[in-house]
């Protein structure tokens, strides 16, 4: 289309969807041609149709799009289909870039109501990088359309986009999303392209689509390198991987459709293997069902007095650091439950998710017993994740398995129901059969059903752990499903809890357990699963194994040590030794005692030392890194006696509406939260009317703003001036690299802040020194 | 296109976390295993395109639809008849890096974005040196590197920049309505193409909002990643 209406005369600079407008007579004119080269799914002059492109425009996104559908309904008569063409919206969403999901799903939900109103007969989205837009894209189709779906995505050599997604990925999350057909176009010529579709045809049975290029564009002049001929010939391999709709994109027009069409009608299309194994994936990783895969079972807060407390003050960098630690660790899918009575679980499993997307790459298990937060959730992750759980009951399956179903997700199902946890193996066996059959019903394969034979505490009934191994033998092997058991339940009330759980967890493996729920950040449990691979012949060359504990061998040297002054090991920013010997004081001293009278003291000096130039901010932020683990330490102390949180006044610290850097906000927050203050971090992008109401809702008297550009002091000034307008009194800081204290003076902020130090010495301040 | 060679200045990627002198110690280590892993993670991108300079009425670059506003971009191209326009990326791998770090350590995680903030200066560079000798050898002449938000060239151009460029087709780049591009580690710039010798101005921080009150600059680097 791009070609054709280059030729027809588009003057540079205009949106090319603005032209049907002006000229529908020569874009029907670009379709007839198609049409009679042998096209039999016309595209629409659509690509760029949003209402955030059309904004300098005269023309509303229905008047677009239905003179565009229009004119290729009228060209293609009974000759051809016609498909509502959209393409990316031009703007990167959330956490990269600002564009929320809801908004993206606001524009893409217009076109297609216009485009399905107009008499479209499918959507092609096409070009897409980023397969959470894609994603966002198909779920607004899916919502308001009965149009069947086209879903193609654009790769670079080596099969990512630039967004990083994975083919097989891209392939695994639309499959489950139910599109109708899916596969590449744009980026490279079709002889790129084949390695590409061969690898998302192996991970999905449907219908494949290939729109190449013709070659690759000329760096100088813009022209493309390959001719119709050559083109045809290199598209036939599509019908050797079975493709099911071929076409062409950048560069082509009429006479590569003419040739294609002669080509392609020679030839007969093979069928496709695809495997059956289970795929799970993230947006940049598939992990495939095919050993066993360790999922993190740390993002709980049953149990853990700190873990809830991060939840209640949203502290979500907290709940974070536990999804890395666990990635690191080696943990390949991550469980995540946020259920902590009387806080919003539904909110906070948003939030969770979103967050810990942006930091790992590893598939997610939504872990709820509330539907709502399921659907949450599932909503908000990107790729194909596990359901945690269904069980025997009814009510449970009706209420979660739609959902399930709906998002494309793997579920595990607990052998038990209305009546508690069978004590026989038998009998939990005929629960698991039950849920598969539910599943089968409600058309979610059988592949993406994973069973919990359940672990009880073998110190409480000991035949339990015999019963549960049988269970799992018999699920794998008369059901042929995937099993999951959470293991660290066996050994509780138990001396020597690692051994007895490495012992069971060898044990369940070895009767079929493909998915342990477990700590990954346990030596000894991880090792017990290396130990397994290499035993049973999934490590090959014993690759990992030796990896695993060649590491050990060649630790690091031994890290410098102090005198067993904590003030030095902050001001040499050693982390285990600030921790071990705040462990120490803690024998004699109360945490508020610490805190005050040696850890404040000594980020004192070091901030001093920063403020004349002796350190820098590296060092800086090491001694806060170091006193941060001594923190950490108080803080779960305090909470295990019970005790309230440390905070000596409440910062709300934010990075302006429209701007997006937040390593110097992240910094001036770790160094505020050093001195006992309470933040609350709204992230970045954050609108000014957010920042009020959290200002007046949790009554903060210090407000803390961070801008990096030029483009986005303006937000800095309206947030100052909706602060006042509020009536909320409190004080208002402003920092980033292109403020000056001018700026701050004229914007009506009562501080500027140059640097982390000086965040601090205006907050003490304003709340005192005490 | 050949893939680059992912180069970090240490001494540069130093300076833009504000610090001076030379880092040494504990600090030397963390700031090349940082500048490491940038080299070893990373790839860069660019779409690069040559368009003849009009001069009837505004500052135009033909076939673009571009429009070049402010006294230092004229000053710039004032006897050059051609001018390059390039966009450069490291994509978006690195900002995962980054927000990842930024949990675990944060130190760490300000080393890898200066670290990388270099890298892109020196992909731009290269390009830079590129174009140079192609054009020296047909005798001709480039200005300074100069890009949207320099001095009195208004940063709101970086959106018809990149569509000139279409950034988000040929490299992923994007730009939000604050004119931020997306991927962060991207750079755009233009460099005007002479059959005269051009002399080198310091443009970059002349007409500068933030003026003699920048920390960059009193630290020996600008905000676009030159030295001084």
């Amino acid at each position: 289309m791009g070609t054709m209406l280059q030729r027809a005369g588009l003057p540079a600079g205009l949106l090319p969807e603005l032209y049907t407008l002006e000229h529908p007579e020569i874009l029907e004119n670009i379709h007839r041609a198609y049409i009679e080269a042998g096209s039999r799914l016309a595209y629409t002059n659509t690509f760029s149709t949003n209402a955030h492109k059309l904004s300098g425009s005269w023309y509303t996104v229905e008047q677009v799009v239905s003179a565009s559908v229009a004119a290729a309904k009228k060209a293609a008569a009974d000759k051809a289909l016609v498909a509502l063409d959209i393409g990316p919206i031009g703007e990167m969403l959330e956490p990269s870039g600002t564009l929320s999901f809801e908004n993206a799903y606001t524009l893409f939900k217009e076109i297609l109501l216009a485009g399905e109103k107009a008499g479209a007969d499918i959507v092609a989205f096409e070009t897409f990088t980023d397969l959470a837009e894609l994603r966002i894209a198909v779920l607004a189709a899916k919502e308001n359309t009965a149009l069947p779906i086209f879903a193609t995505m654009s790769f670079e050599e080596g099969g990512r986009t630039f967004t990083g997604c994975l083919a097989e990925a891209f392939a695994v999350t639309m499959t489950g999303l139910g599109v109708d057909a899916l596969g590449v176009n744009c980026s490279l010529g079709p002889k790129s392209l084949m390695p590409i579709i061969r690898r998302i045809g192996a991970v999905s049975s449907l219908p494949l689509i290939v729109k190449a290029n013709a070659g690759l564009p000329d760096a100088r002049d813009g022209h493309y390198n390959i001719t119709a001929e050559i083109f045809a010939e290199e598209m036939a391999e599509c019908a050797e991987i079975g493709v099911r709709f071929v076409g062409g994109c950048c560069g082509t027009d009429p006479e590569f459709i003419r040739l294609l069409r002669n080509k392609m009608a020679g030839l007969k299309r093979a069928a496709r293997a695809v495997s059956d194994e289970t795929q799970l994936c993230s947006i940049t990783k598939l992990v495939t069902v095919n050993e066993v895969r360790v999922i993190g079972e740390r993002i709980n807060p049953t149990g853990k007095k700190r873990f809830q407390q991060a939840l209640r003050e949203n502290d979500l960098d907290y709940v974070l650091a536990q999804g890395v630690a666990q990635s690191d660790a080696g943990a390949e899918i991550l469980d995540v439950n946020v259920g902590v009575p009387g806080l919003d679980e539904t909110t906070l499993m948003a939030h969770c998710v979103k967050g810990l997307q942006a930091v790992i790459d590893l598939p997610l298990q939504i872990d709820s017993n509330d539907p709502a937060a399921v659907e949450v959730g599932l909503r908000a992750f990107c790729g194909k994740a596990i359901v945690n759980s269904v069980n025997g009951e009814k009510d449970r399956i009706a209420a979660i398995l739609p959902l399930v179903k709906k998002y494309g997700a793997a579920v595990v199902g607990l052998t038990m129901d209305e009546h508690g946890i069978p004590e026989t193996a038998e009998a939990r066996f005929a629960i698991a059969e039950r849920i598969l059959c539910a599943c089968e019903a409600y058309g979610i394969p059988k592949r993406d059903v994973f069973i919990d034979c359940l672990t009880l505490t073998v110190s409480a009934s000991q035949h339990s752990a015999n019963e549960t191994l049988k269970a799992v033998r018999l699920v794998k092997e008369k059901l042929g499903l995937h099993t999951v058991l959470g293991v660290s339940n066996i050994s509780f009330g138990l001396p020597n809890r690692e051994l007895v759980g490495s012992a069971f967890l060898t044990l369940a493996m070895e009767n079929g357990l493909d998915l342990p729920i477990m700590n990954p950040n346990s030596t000894t449990m991880m090792d017990a699963v290396s130990a397994y691979k290499l035993l049973r012949g999934f490590d090959e060359g014993c690759q990992d194994f030796i990896g695993r504990f060649a590491d050990i061998k060649s630790s690091p040297l031994a890290s410098p040590t102090t005198s067993g002054d904590i003030a030095e090991a902050i001001a040499k920013g050693l982390k285990s030794e600030t921790k071990e010997l705040t462990r120490s004081l803690l024998a004699e001293k109360t945490e508020l005692e610490i805190i005050n009278t040696l850890l404040i003291p000594a980020l004192d000096v070091v901030g001093e030392r920063y403020e004349r130039g002796e350190i820098f901010l590296p060092q800086l932020m090491r001694s806060a890194d170091a006193a941060c683990e001594a923190f950490e330490l108080l803080k779960t102390s305090i909470f295990s006696k019970g005790g309230a949180s440390v905070s000596k006044g409440k910062i709300i610290l934010a990075t302006v509406k429209g701007d997006i850097h937040d390593i110097g906000k992240n910094i001036v927050k770790t160094i505020l939260a050093n001195y006992g203050y309470q933040i609350l971090d709204l992230g970045r992008d954050v609108s000014p009317q957010r920042i009020v109401e959290t200002a007046v809702r949790e009554n903060v008297s210090l407000v803390g703003l961070s801008a990096l550009m030029t483009t986005t002091l303006p937000a800095m000034a309206d947030t100052v001036n909706a602060l006042h307008a509020s009536g909320h009194v409190c004080k208002i800081m402003v920092g980033g690299a292109v403020l000056t204290p001018e700026y701050a003076k004229e914007i009506n902020a009562d501080f500027y802040a140059r640097d982390a130090k000086q965040a601090v010495d205006i907050a003490k301040e304003v709340f005192g020194q005490e | 296109m050949d893939k680059r060679i992912i180069r970090v200045n240490m001494s540069e990627a130093y300076r833009y976390m504000g610090c001076r002198g030379t880092p040494q110690g504990d600090l030397l280590k963390d700031l090349e295993a940082a500048a490491k892993l940038v080299e070893s993670s990373v790839l860069s991108r660019e779409v690069l395109r040559i368009c003849d300079i009009e001069r009837t009425g505004a500052l135009t670059l033909k076939e673009t639809g571009l429009v070049l506003e402010g006294k230092a971009v004229a000053a710039l191209l004032h006897d050059s008849e051609k001018c390059a326009i390039f966009c450069a990326t490291l994509g978006s791998d690195i900002e995962a890096l980054i927000r990842k770090w930024q949990l675990k350590d944060l130190a760490f995680a300000a080393m890898l974005d200066a670290c990388a903030n270099s890298a892109i200066e020196n992909v731009c560079d290269d390009i830079e040196a590129e174009l140079r000798e192609a054009y020296a050898a047909q005798g001709l002449y480039l200005t300074d590197r100069f890009s949207p938000g320099y001095g009195d060239l208004p940063i709101t151009l970086q959106s018809a920049f990149c569509t000139a460029l279409d950034t988000t087709r040929r490299i992923g780049v994007t730009v939000s309505e604050s004119s931020i591009m997306i991927p962060r580690k991207s750079v755009s710039a233009l460099i005007g193409i002479s059959s005269k010798p051009q002399k080198h101005r310091d443009t970059g921080c002349v007409d500068c909002l933030v003026g003699p009150a920048c920390h960059y600059l009193r630290n020996g680097v600008t905000c676009y990643g030159q030295a001084l």
